[in-house]
């Protein structure tokens, strides 16, 4: 039952209601990252459909599907997706070939997906613009955790803030908006540079990060030699986050590696 | 070429040197049977003295002492007066009994006395006659003035020599160079050979059998290069394609996997039944583009996308990676990097060297079940630079380090698939990758050249460490 269903071609209506806004007449107002359109191109039916659920699943509510470039082509007039998730081998052209094509018609964030090793080689080499791509297998976290980024860094400023740009480090929060940290002891205000660390860290948190990506991170590509500066820098941010700087909770040293910033259950 | 030349001048000189040599022993020759021709002139004469004065006066006239003068070949001989009477003679043919006039005697003097070549000698009593058969002697007056004779000797005999030393060394050059012509593009030919380039020669003239094998020894191993590469590249693409293949069907297994082993409808069991297939579909995976990655590499069609990059930020990187990822309990992962080693720059395929150490460290923790230490180290010394991946597991078995070790170039072994990717990798950096077992565990020595072709080696200054306020 599950599996005639996801075999359906065409438009897949998770929720009737939700599906009818574009991403025309949502912009100007704020939208929910699920509201967001997807089209899915991939010409192996059970895949695509393996696709759509995965979405669906991840709570994406208006899920296309296409099996071939013309079908894309008619679907991306009609239905004005948000974003494209594109195979690269259609039976009736070339993925890269039709996002160019896709592109003339409307700029939209565009992943793909392959199966070859090739296709890597063409999507680094020739910088296509393609958002992002997967290869082929993948696991569906992976496809989720993708394709949300590639839609929340394209429509950024259209989505509604869902929760306050804010990092929670126990009893402190940061906020990145007024670069301020808030604890009980008291308030205090980041620096450019130690807020740009802390911002690397925390995007990847609970990830170690090397002194080298934090010196990129901080000082940009010609980095080389600001390890101490580095070191000098998160002792004034431990300072500043906390409770007892001399044994750090948060802000956990790696030795030999790099930092990183513990994640709230981890202790 | 250049043997080309040296060749060309031997051949010029040796071909100088048969002509003058030709010259020198014809003229020896020819003087040589001068000499001996000339010498019976003297000898000759001086007997002429002695037979003239043989012929004396006695009481019953004249007479030869010895009875006859003539021997050798003369035939006849006779003594003349002052006033052109015959005193004596011996076997005179009878029409020359006769009296002989100063014009008579002047004329056969030059040349003959009836068709007789004759010789004369001064005797006291007149002039000594003696003749040789007729027919036996060719005579030719020459005469030259003496400054002619004068410049032959000083000046043309040698100037006949050197210009025709001159005009041999010329003619061998002449006739050589046209040879070095022909054989250039023979030369050139072969040096294509050598080089795998394709030979399209003329197929005329003195060469042009030699020409043609060499066309057909080209066109040959042209055809089988062309066969090889074929051969490599359809293997490879075969593999991509293979590949291809099985990653559709394991896109399903994966995701459908995955999504059952999160359904929280689905019974412990059964969802970690589920996380069983997508673990396997992972490796699976991975298998893939290892093999994949393999067959490129053996067969030199993954370009390496060369950058500028420090061995000790892809040493921290890959090990941030590897721990980022999640490794059980039980693994400690530990960077060895002095501080010198910090600003060494390679030259390199990052990604592909970042894949190399993973591959390593993978197997140190793959292999070691139990839990062990795995130290990265960077070591930079003369002209190389080592990334070593150690652990204090149980080191590689004794056969597989053996075979690993014994790989000839050219294989694809299935197993242990992921060294063999780190030896490739190794090698199409122009470096080496040794196995080894410590005392603790197993090594793995990923050792490139710092200053070996396409890598450059370059310490960045230090920077003196600026502190900001």
């Amino acid at each position: 039952m599950r599996l005639a269903q996801r075999r359906g071609m065409g438009y897949n209506k998770g929720d009737e209601g939700l599906s009818v806004q574009s991403a025309e007449s949502g912009k100007g107002r704020c939208m929910e990252l699920h509201e967001l359109k997807l089209l899915t191109v991939e010409d192996e039916p059970q895949v695509r459909g393996m696709i759509c659920d995965i979405l669906r699943e991840a709570g994406f509510r208006a899920t296309a599907a296409a099996g071939s470039c013309a079908e894309a082509r008619a679907l991306f007039r009609q239905e004005c997706p948000d974003c494209v998730l594109l195979d690269v081998m259609l039976p009736d052209g070339d993925g890269f070939e039709l996002m160019r094509e896709l592109r003339t018609v409307r700029d939209v964030p565009t992943l793909f997906l392959s199966a070859r090793d090739a296709d890597e080689d063409r999507l680094l080499g020739l910088g296509l613009g393609a958002d992002d791509y997967i290869v082929k297998p993948f696991l569906p976290a992976e496809l989720v955790l993708r394709v949300g980024a590639v839609l929340k860094r394209t429509y950024h400023a259209q989505l509604a803030k869902q929760e306050p740009d804010r990092l929670r480090l126990g009893d402190t929060e940061i906020d990145w908006e007024s670069n301020t940290i808030r604890s009980p002891r008291g308030v205090q205000s980041l620096t450019a540079k130690e807020r740009a660390l802390l911002r690397c860290l925390a995007e990847r948190r609970g990830k170690i990060v090397t002194v080298d990506e934090l010196c990129r991170a901080g000082w940009g590509e010609d980095f080389f030699g600001y390890e101490n500066t580095l070191m000098v820098h998160l002792r004034r941010l431990r300072a500043k986050i906390e409770p007892d700087p001399s044994h750090p909770r948060w802000l956990l040293t790696q030795r030999g590696l790099g930092y990183r910033l513990a994640e709230d259950d981890a202790l | 070429m250049k043997c080309l030349g040296k060749i060309l001048l031997r051949y010029v000189f040796s071909a100088a040197g048969a002509a003058l040599t030709l010259i020198l022993v014809n003229l020896t020759v020819f003087l040589c049977f001068a000499a001996v021709n000339l010498h019976t002139g003297p000898v000759f004469d001086r007997r002429l003295g002695e037979l003239a004065a043989s012929i004396r006066q006695t009481d019953a006239g004249w007479e030869a002492v010895d009875g006859s003068v003539l021997e050798g070949n003369f035939c006849w001989a006779m003594l003349l007066s002052d006033s052109g009477d015959i005193l004596w003679s011996e076997a005179l043919p009878e029409a020359l009994h006769r009296h002989y006039t100063i014009s008579d005697i002047a004329s056969c003097t030059r040349w003959y006395l009836s068709d007789y070549p004759v010789k004369m000698w001064k005797h006291d009593a007149g002039l000594f006659v003696i003749a040789q058969p007729r027919g036996s002697v060719w005579k030719q007056q020459m005469q030259m003035s003496t400054p002619s004779m004068e410049l032959l000797l000083r000046y043309t005999l040698p100037a006949f020599l050197i210009l025709n030393a001159a005009a041999a060394l010329l003619l061998a050059l002449a006739f050589g160079l046209r040879f070095f012509r022909q054989v250039k593009p023979v030369a050139q030919g072969i040096s294509d050979l050598g080089e795998q380039k394709p030979v399209g020669l003329a197929e005329k003239g003195v060469l042009g059998e030699l020409s043609a094998s060499l066309n057909r020894a080209s066109e040959q191993l042209q055809r089988q290069q062309l066969l090889l590469n074929k051969r490599d590249r359809t293997r490879t693409e075969w593999i991509a394609g293979v590949s291809h293949d099985i990653r559709t069907p394991l896109t399903l297994v994966l995701g459908e996997a995955a999504q059952l082993e999160g359904d929280a409808s689905l019974s412990a069991a059964a969802r970690k039944k589920a996380q069983t297939i997508r673990a396997q579909g992972e490796r699976i995976r991975a298998l893939v583009s290892d093999l994949n990655l393999a067959s490129k590499l053996e067969y030199e069609l993954q370009p390496l996308r060369i950058v500028r990059f420090r061995p000790a930020e892809l040493l921290r990187g890959t090990a941030a990676e590897v721990l980022n990822e999640g490794v059980t309990d039980g693994f400690t992962l530990e960077m060895d990097i002095p501080l010198d080693c910090e600003s060494v720059v390679l030259e390199g395929d990052a990604p592909l060297l970042t894949r190399a150490i993973r591959n390593l460290a993978g197997n140190s923790i793959r292999h070691n079940p139990q839990g062990c230490l795995v130290t990265l180290r960077l070591r930079c010394e003369g002209t190389r630079c080592r990334l070593s991946v150690e652990d204090t597991g149980n080191g590689f078995p004794p056969v597989i380090l053996e075979r690993l070790r014994q790989m000839p170039q050219g294989t694809l072994s299935s197993h242990g698939l992921g060294l063999v990717i780190v030896q490739q990798i190794a090698r199409a950096h122009g470096g080496t990758l040794l196995l080894d077992n410590t005392a603790e565990g197993a090594q793995a020595v990923l050792s490139l050249p710092l200053a070996g072709p396409g890598k450059k080696y370059a310490v960045e200054p230090r920077r003196a460490s600026e502190m900001s306020v």
